[in-house]
């Protein structure tokens, strides 16, 4: 394997000279909603499980964590919890010591380490992180399988492989920039101006000029090597993914932006759909599905997503096959991404001046905005002092809506369990909420 | 090996039954397609490969994978006095192949249902095998591209092409569309492909899939939908399989068969302002890594498209544009067979008596247009019509025709008509109207 002990010494050369992220080490990863929202324990687990767990004393570990802003989003994500991050890189090592001790984040540890060496922490993780790390290794299914066995038995990683077919025309360029030597060497200052100076002399109908280049290149230096020169890059399908993991013992159980990887959205009527295809789609168990839609429409650079140990994901119902009996035994749990009095005083101001709730301004989970309802608002206010059961934002309803609006008749009970339900299965669908049944 | 080949095999020998291919009619004759006939001349290749024109009579051309004969009647008219073999999976076609042949009154034909493996079987070996969109679809390319190498003469020259792994990357992956929604289980039939067209059709209009491999064109061509997405054991190479499956067969690549396309220095602003690095890069380059990268830039032929022969037997002649005094004193200069037909005769003359540009793309398009001046066509293109003349001929011709500088009205010199007649040739040369030989 002298091969890839090469290639992992280019890798970490490359990233010594130019740690990354560049993310700035002020920047408080407070700021980021969304990042703590997919970094949280509490939003894979629950995908996963239909279970919401608590993050106090969980074992993170941050896998080839860079200079540490990802490590610090983990531990503000997960309170309670204990971090690790992992580089090959002493130079980004470095910098995320920095990073903690500016931030005073006092339970992150950092160590030079590569994956392969993962064992000599002698842990064993319930979460692990290993984000733009895992296309850049020589030995992707290696790596998983040492991932795996410092996984706890219900522990979960989140991991991401560059698309193949997205990045198709990267690779061209990237085959060509090592044809020409640039990557022999860590690529440097005078690699990236080569880089330029080729793609400026290339007609600008040229095929690979055309679906690569952009102007800010000329500029970005970061974007040229991520792009042009990444030592390692290699890119993979949803199939080939979906084999190593199989390989690995591992299985795949959601996208981590599961919103953007949805086949129907896919279509111009999603509910008037060829009849063979929604037969088969309703047979497709949620891997082909994925495959599916990256054939049809490969816009991601990543294949993101969360997978466990094989066999440990649960069959579960979908919320919105729940019958009217399930619901009496829910309880429901705000994701506690939102569980800041800032969102709460927001939330009382709403239903005080009678306004809708934009709750996607607090954590924006589609990339649209997201309105709730006044009256829904003041009904599951409760939710920010604690989890409810759904039977008490029942109640709580019914007293607040005693009488019929239109007809001032007494509201009719059946009627307002119904409005509750459509409510709570629309903000779990999108991720708002948690709902948990009694099993 | 893969173990499902005699499945696919069969499967490829059903589509082809049920549909042959290519779809044109019996009595359509290929005199209309001129490209066609330059490429299936034997002179074309010949001439690349060896610097010499050769005479097609008594040849012996194999067109391997014929499909229903359009191409084999391509090549009978384009080779007169060759004798034509065709061989094919799909009895269907080969019945269609034999009946076109006899139709346009060819009688020096044979055909035979088999597959490519199994050619050394006929007990032939031939100067010429026409191998046209066969080999990316077969199971076993390799073992293809040996049977015909084991049955090609010395010196004879094999035309195959593979598919561009690149250029046609959005149609795989409709086909593993197609297959993951198990359209491929059966063998693909008209259901199949109302299936897709519906499929297409609901899905929105962004949708990369569709943006990329679907024009509301193959909803009323149900052809076009067969051929791209749901071509059974469709396969894509890239330009270093294509190297190494020639390595492997022991043959040796001779040109792409639309090489003019395939012009590295033209996907450049320009050529003479290169980088120094970049500059030298592209000098330094194999051939090989020539197509290599001229394919990681601009994967634009769905074909790689070429012709190869048995090593160390070509390609060893001083190309036109390097000669010196002593090759073009020896030269013998031909006009490209495929340009002495009636029409083309009658065009040439009217041009050089009306003063008018001839458009010889017409007649032999190796580029999208190209124009003749008058003068050309009368001091190079009328003589070599009636034979194939010496450097010096045609030099004495253009003297005669116009002896005076028209702008300083001194008589033109030999030296200096010579100059103007070679450079004139070395173009006409390049795109192929004429070819220069100092055979014997």
């Amino acid at each position: 394997m002298k091969d890839s002990t090469d290639n992992l010494e280019k890798i970490r050369q490359q990233f010594d000279q130019a740690p990354y992220p560049r993310t700035a080490l002020e920047r408080s990863p407070d700021n980021d909603p969304y990042l703590l929202y997919t970094h949280s324990l509490i939003t894979a687990y629950y995908l996963r499980h239909q279970q919401v767990i608590f993050s106090q004393d969980k074992l993170i570990l941050d896998v080839g964590c860079g200079t540490g802003y990802t490590t610090l989003v983990l531990a503000a994500a997960n309170p309670g919890a204990k971090v690790v991050g992992i580089d090959i890189s002493p130079v980004s090592i470095d910098l995320a010591h920095k990073r903690a001790a500016y931030h005073n984040y006092k339970n992150v540890e950092f160590h030079t380490l590569g994956v392969d060496e993962l064992e000599q922490l002698g842990l064993i993780f319930d979460y692990i992180n290993c984000d733009e790390v895992l296309y850049l290794l020589a030995d992707p299914q290696g790596s998983l399988v040492m991932m795996r066995s410092i996984l706890h038995p219900q522990g979960i990683i989140r991991t991401n492989l560059h698309s193949y077919y997205q990045r198709t025309e990267f690779y061209q360029a990237q085959e060509l920039f090592k044809l020409m030597g640039l990557q022999t060497n860590s690529p440097q200052q005078r690699e990236i101006e080569m880089v330029r100076e080729t793609m400026a002399a290339m007609g600008d109908r040229v095929i690979l000029k055309a679906q690569t280049w952009e102007q800010d290149y000329y500029q970005d230096n970061e974007g040229v090597l991520c792009n042009f020169l990444l030592v390692g890059d290699k890119g993979y399908t949803m199939a080939e993914t979906l084999t190593m993991l199989e390989m690995a013992e591992l299985e795949l159980f959601s996208m981590v932006d599961w919103r953007k990887w949805q086949v129907l959205d896919l279509f111009k009527e999603p509910d008037n759909l060829p009849i063979y295809l929604s037969f088969a789609l309703a047979a497709m168990p949620l891997t082909q599905q994925l495959e599916m839609y990256e054939l049809l429409h490969p816009v991601h650079r990543l294949l993101d997503f969360w997978c466990g140990h094989a066999g440990e994901t649960p069959e579960k119902i979908p919320v919105a096959e729940w019958e009217t009996a399930d619901w009496q035994q829910v309880t429901v749990h705000l994701h506690p991404q939102l569980l800041s009095d800032e969102v709460r005083e927001e939330a009382i101001a709403q239903i005080k001046s009678s306004k809708p709730f934009q709750i996607s301004w607090h954590l924006p989970l589609t990339g649209e905005p997201y309105l709730i309802d006044p009256k829904i608002t003041s009904c599951i206010l409760p939710l920010w002092d604690s989890s409810q059961k759904f039977t008490d934002l029942l109640t709580r309803w019914q007293s607040l809506y005693s009488l019929d609006p239109v007809t001032l008749a007494p509201a009719i009970v059946e009627e307002a369990q119904e409005i509750l339900i459509n409510a709570l299965t629309g903000l779990e669908s999108l991720g708002y909420i948690m709902l948990v049944g009694s099993y | 090996m893969d173990q499902q080949t005699p499945e696919l095999l069969d499967k490829l020998r059903q589509q082809f039954n049920a549909t042959s291919y290519p779809v044109v009619d019996l009595d359509e004759s290929p005199n209309i397609n001129p490209s066609h006939l330059y490429l299936h001349n034997l002179v074309t290749a010949y001439y690349l490969r060896y610097q010499q024109v050769v005479d097609p009579q008594d040849k012996v051309i194999l067109d391997a994978g014929c499909g229903n004969g359009y191409k084999a009647l391509s090549l009978a008219i384009a080779n007169p006095g060759a004798k034509i073999v065709g061989v094919d999976l799909s009895a269907a076609s080969i019945a269609q192949a034999q009946q076109r042949l006899a139709n346009h009154g060819f009688d020096n034909t044979e055909f035979h249902v088999m597959p490519l493996e199994e050619l050394p079987r006929l007990g032939m070996q031939f100067d010429y095998i026409n191998n046209d969109e066969v080999l990316y679809m077969i199971p076993d390319p390799l073992a293809g591209l040996q049977a015909m190498q084991s049955v090609l003469k010395p010196k004879g020259i094999i035309r195959t092409n593979l598919h561009s792994k690149l250029q046609r990357k959005n149609f795989y992956r409709s086909q593993d569309l197609c297959k993951l929604l198990g359209l491929w289980d059966g063998n693909p039939q008209e259901a199949e492909i109302g299936m897709l067209t519906e499929l297409m059709r609901s899905l929105k209009e962004d949708v990369n899939l569709k943006v990329n491999t679907w024009s509301t064109g193959f909803e009323e061509k149900p052809k076009g939908t067969l051929s791209n997405h749901f071509l059974v054991g469709d396969k894509g190479f890239t330009i270093l399989d294509l190297f190494h499956l020639l390595q492997k067969t022991n043959l040796e690549f001779i040109k792409m068969t639309n090489w003019r396309t395939w012009n590295l220095q033209e996907l450049f602003k320009s050529k003479e302002n290169l980088p120094a690095f970049l500059e030298e890069f592209l000098g330094k380059l194999s051939m090989p890594d020539q197509f290599r990268v001229f394919e990681l830039i601009q994967p634009n032929h769905r074909l790689f498209d070429f012709w190869c022969g048995h090593p160390d037997q070509g390609n060893n002649f001083i190309p036109v544009a390097e000669w010196t005094e002593t090759q073009w004193a020896e030269a013998k200069v031909y006009l490209h067979p495929q340009l002495k037909t009636p029409e083309f005769i009658t065009e040439a003359n009217r041009c050089a008596s009306q003063l008018n540009p001839l458009e010889i793309s017409r007649y032999l398009p190796t580029v999208p247009s190209s124009n003749l001046d008058s003068i050309i066509v009368a001091t190079v293109i009328l003589p070599l019509i009636e034979s194939a003349c010496s450097l010096k001929e045609l030099v004495e011709r253009s003297q005669y025709l116009r002896p005076y500088n028209l702008q300083t009205l001194e008589p033109i010199t030999y030296q200096s008509a010579s100059d103007t007649m070679t450079s004139t040739l070395t173009g006409l040369e390049y795109l192929g109207y004429v070819m220069l030989s100092v055979d014997s």
